[in-house]
Parts: structure tokens; sequence; C-alpha cells
């Protein structure tokens, strides 16, 4: 029985975790009237209308469209930049490439308003502001860091004895790049992938700076549902399941190297 | 060089010096860094140059017939002797200090209750981990409704066991006081961080070799002593790391701040970055928002470099 307890006391704690999700899902099922009743209503008979009437009365379908094309473009361009940089970092040994990864790690760690609020005035500039490409070219920028880092990893855990045959038979660096470190690499290429996703999909700040009316995506759009008391609670829970919900799934595929995305690489 | 003269002879042909081979083996090599260094410096180097180039400027977007002009540290001056810029720092770090603290202790109790689990323990890790996954804006809406005095099921459940109400301990709605709203975002960013932390440190406690505490059973440690000092020291790494992390990234605290408070009631929750998103982007300051942005962003990095070398000098002398 002792055996046990911790198995039960774990179950217990993350039950707990979860109430507010729980409760966030059930309320997104609710009237608006239910959503008001107190004492909270736990059993109830769910209905959909809070998700028709945030996709196509206010919608939420075109936001849900440019969080997506904004989150697939900057995760290509940082996957593509990120994986060259991380195996020349891996493969290489020159001065400075410890300071090089701190520039990488910083990239990662400023605070976003420090980068968005003088990108702001650069696209107004530019005549950028207000596109996907300005969106998709600011978070391709902590998602290129991130993906350096975390590659990095990746490529040091392929054995160099392959890669060294493919040179010795004539491959050049980039043959031995595409044809053996990369395909060797790949599980570590989803991950980071669906990492970058997860990030440029779940960011607010860069968004919130960088999209006004034509490419608001979802964060923006749902920071903005938030009015005084009378606010239909409903549909705005709506919403938020709508936001998580890929990112909880993506989690779930990627659980192998969650912590490893997590820590950015730094614990295996 | 010798050897190289000899090997030319040898080959009969023409070798390239010792350092232009070693170009051409590298040039590569460099070619693979350089797109993303380049892509760096262009999208995040340029803005942040301009960042510290016109934090050194008087600009006023909200009236350009002032002009622009050089005006040293004068924006620096300015937010230094502001009170708004110092509260917006005690509440940063009060909210980073409490917040990760409480974090750091649930999140290793959970992984050591979590390492004990016997059953269904990938499933829960999964379950466990959807907070941390969760778009920190929908975390951030999710706890406004749940605090939300009329409607909250937290405000309800605390006003049923008397701590809230007008006969409880708090009499006020939970947001309309600053303590409390600042504890509500303590409470909200422990619950979605916590996981986090737990899932470095578990990972942390599975690599841990098995030779020390063969040893300290063997010499009849109490499980006490050996979690002081045995598994403690020994997840040193893991525990820095998501500290670092956590704290970097509470440091820069905005989407939940945003949604549960929008820095009220009154100004009493602004936490740094949402200071320097209200000057520069609601009142256009942009020379002084830039100053405060760059003067938080030093400080982040000082208490991280402290942390980590604190630590590095302990991981060189185990």
């Amino acid at each position: 029985m002792g055996r046990w307890l911790p198995t039960l006391g774990a179950f217990v704690v993350v039950a707990i975790f979860l109430i507010p999700v729980l409760w966030t899902i059930e309320t997104s099922l609710k009237t608006r009237i239910a959503a008001w009743t107190m004492p909270p209503q736990w059993v109830f008979r769910p209905s959909l209308e809070n998700y028709r009437a945030v996709l196509f009365d206010h919608g939420f379908i075109t936001y849900l469209k440019n969080s997506l094309i904004v989150a697939v473009g900057a995760t290509a361009v940082a996957l593509t930049l990120g994986s060259l940089a991380a195996y020349g970092l891996e493969r290489n040994r020159f001065r400075g490439k410890q300071a090089l990864f701190f520039v990488f790690l910083f990239a990662y760690m400023v605070p976003e308003m420090a980068i968005a609020l003088p990108a702001y005035l650069l696209a107004v500039r530019f005549h950028a502001i207000d596109t996907y490409w300005v969106l998709i070219a600011m978070h391709a920028t902590f998602a290129t860091a991130f993906a350096t880092w975390m590659l990095r990893g990746f490529f040091a855990d392929v054995p160099r004895e392959v890669e060294e045959c493919a040179l010795a038979d004539g491959c050049t660096r980039w043959g031995a790049f595409f044809r053996v470190a990369l395909p060797l690499a790949a599980p570590g290429l989803v991950a980071t992938a669906v990492f970058c996703l997860i990030f440029s999909w779940n960011d607010f700040p860069y968004a919130l700076v960088l999209s006004t009316l034509h490419v608001e995506t979802l964060p923006v759009a749902v920071g903005q549902l938030k009015t005084p008391a009378g606010t239909a609670w409903g549909q705005i829970m709506a919403v938020t399941v709508i936001a998580f919900t890929p990112t909880v799934i993506f989690a779930f595929v990627v659980q192998r190297w969650l912590v490893r995305g997590l820590s950015f690489g730094a614990v295996k | 060089m010798t050897e190289v003269t000899t090997s030319v002879s040898l080959q009969g042909r023409r070798r390239p010096p010792a350092l232009v081979s070693g170009l051409r083996r590298r040039l590569p090599l460099l070619g693979f860094i350089l797109p993303a260094v380049v892509y760096l410096a262009v999208f995040m180097g340029y803005p942040f140059v301009y960042l510290v180039h016109h934090s050194l400027l008087h600009e006023n977007y909200a009236n350009p017939a002032e002009g622009s002009h050089f005006i040293g540290l004068g924006n620096y001056s300015v937010v230094l002797h502001s009170g708004i810029f110092w509260q917006s720092v005690l509440v940063t770090a009060v909210f980073a200090a409490a917040a990760v603290s409480i974090e750091l202790v649930l999140g290793l109790c959970i992984a050591l209750l979590l390492q004990r689990t016997i059953a269904g323990r990938r499933i829960l890790i999964a379950l466990f981990l959807i907070p941390s996954m969760m778009m920190p804006i929908a975390v951030g809406l999710m706890w406004r409704y749940m605090l939300d005095d009329g409607y909250g099921m937290v405000s309800y459940y605390l006003k049923l066991v008397h701590i809230l109400g007008p006969s409880g301990l708090i009499a006020h709605p939970l947001l309309a006081r600053p303590w409390t709203a600042l504890a509500s975002l303590v409470v909200t960013d422990v619950w979605e961080w916590t996981p986090f932390m737990a899932l470095i440190i578990l990972a942390g406690l599975e690599s841990l070799p098995i030779e020390p505490f063969e040893a300290a059973a063997v010499d009849g440690a109490s499980r006490w002593q050996e979690f002081w000092q045995i598994t403690l020291p020994l997840l040193n790494r893991a525990i820095v790391v998501a500290l670092l992390i956590r704290i970097a990234d509470a440091m820069r605290v905005l989407d939940i701040v945003f949604v549960i408070t929008g820095g009220g009631p009154g100004n009493s929750t602004v936490t740094a970055q949402l200071l320097s998103y209200n000057i520069g982007f609601g009142a256009f300051q942009t020379g002084l928002a830039f100053a405060q942005v760059l003067l938080v962003l030093s400080a982040t990095v000082v208490v991280c470099a402290l942390i980590f070398s604190r630590v590095s000098r302990e991981g060189a002398a185990a």
C-alpha cells in the first residue's frame, strides 16, 4: 500500500491542476445564462452555440487562418536557418563559438518589447506594418535562435563517423549535411518544428504591436474580447479552448522531447 | 611546417599552406552559420541598435513638430527619476521572486512524487503539462473569468469558506486591491509554470547516478539526509536551468497581466514590460520606453549571469 501512496498523490495533484481546464471547457459549452449562474454549475446540458458564434459571427476563422500562416511561415524560416547554423556550430571549432551561443540564448531571452517597439517603427517606415511578412520575420527571430540551440543537441547525437565516411567517399560538406546528418536528425527536426509552431502560435507581445486590422492573430483577437462585467464568458472560453487545443495535441506528439525543448536543450 | 614540405615533395604537387587549408576546410561550415547570423543581425540586431540609438534621442510621435534631437542620457535620467518606473520594477521583482520560488518548491515536491509514481506516469505527465503548453493569453482569460467577483468560480468558493467577502479575511473583490491583484497574478503564473518546473526537475532526477545513493544506503543515511545532501546538490544543474528560464520569463511577463488586471487597480500591477508597452505604444514616448526597456533588460541579464556564474563555479568545484 505504501508504494501506491505517491501514485495516488500524483493523480490528485494533476487532477487539481486540471480543474481550471475542465472548468474552461465546461463554460465554453454553456449558454449565456448558465455561464452566469451562481453557484457554479458542473453538470448541465452542453451546447456548441458558443463555438458557432465565435467562429462564424465574430470572424475567428480569419484569426485562426492568420495565426496558422504566421506560425507555418516562421517555422519554415527558423527550421531552415536553424538547422544550417546548428550543424555548422556543432561540426566546427573556432574561437567565439561560446560567445555565439550566448548571442542565440540572448536572442531568445530578450524582452519582446525591446525588439517589437523599434520593429514597429521600422516596419512603418518600410511600409511593412500589418502584413504577414513582418510577423513571420519577427517570430522567426526567436524561433531561429531556439531552433539553433535545440538542433545543435540533435546534431551532436549524429555519429561523426557516418559523416566522415560520406566525406571520404567524395561527398561535399553540403552533401554530408543533406544526405547524412539531416535524415539522421529527422526526429529532432520534427520536435523542433513543433516547438517553433507553438511559440509562434502562442506569441502575444510581437503580434500585439505589429498586427492591426489585416493580420491580427488569435492571441491578439482573444485579448480584445475582454470587456467589463456582462461579458459573454462562454464565447471567450470557447475561443480559449480553440486556442489551446492545437498546442496540447502537439505537446502529446512531441512528448519524448518535451524536456529537451522546454529547457532549450539544456536538460535531456 | 617541415612535414608539410616533405609531403609536398613526396606527392610531387603543391599543397596550400596550413592556414589556407584550414580556412578551406572551415569555409563551408562557416557558410552554414552565416545565414542565421545575418538573419538575426538584420531582424533582431538592427531593431536592437535602433533601440539603443533612439533611447538617446528626444522624440515625440504624438507631436512630431518637436522633431528629434540628441539628448544623451536624458531619457535614462527621466526614467530613473520616475516613480512609476521604480514601482513597475518593484512589482516585477516581487512577482518574479514570489512566483518562481513557489514554482520551485512546488515543482520539486511534485517531481519527487512523479518519480515515485508506479502507474500511468506517461499519461499523467502529458496531462500535467497542459497548463505550460497553453497560450498564455488563454491562461490569462481563463483565470480572469475564475477570479471574477460576480461570476468567478474561485471567488465563489473563497466566499463559501468565508475567506472572501464582507465577513472574511479579504473584504473586497480579489482584483480590486493592489496586493490581492498581484497575488492573483502570482497564483496564475504558479498554475501555468509549476508543471514546467516539475518536468525539468523530474528529468534531472531521472538522470542522477545511482552510486551515491547506494553509498548513502550503506552508510545508513536517513531519507531526509539523503535528500538534502545527495539529491539536491546533484540536481543543481537541472534546477538552475529551470530557474534561469523562469526568471527571464517572469521578468518580461506581459500576457497574463494584460488580460487579468490590465495593470490595475490604478497602476498598482503595471509590470516592467507592460509599462514599456504603455509608454512606447500607448503614449508614443519611444525614447523613454526604449531607455526603460534597456534598463530592465540589463537587470535581467545581470541577475541571470549572477546565478549562472555562481552555479558554474560550484559545478567546477564539484
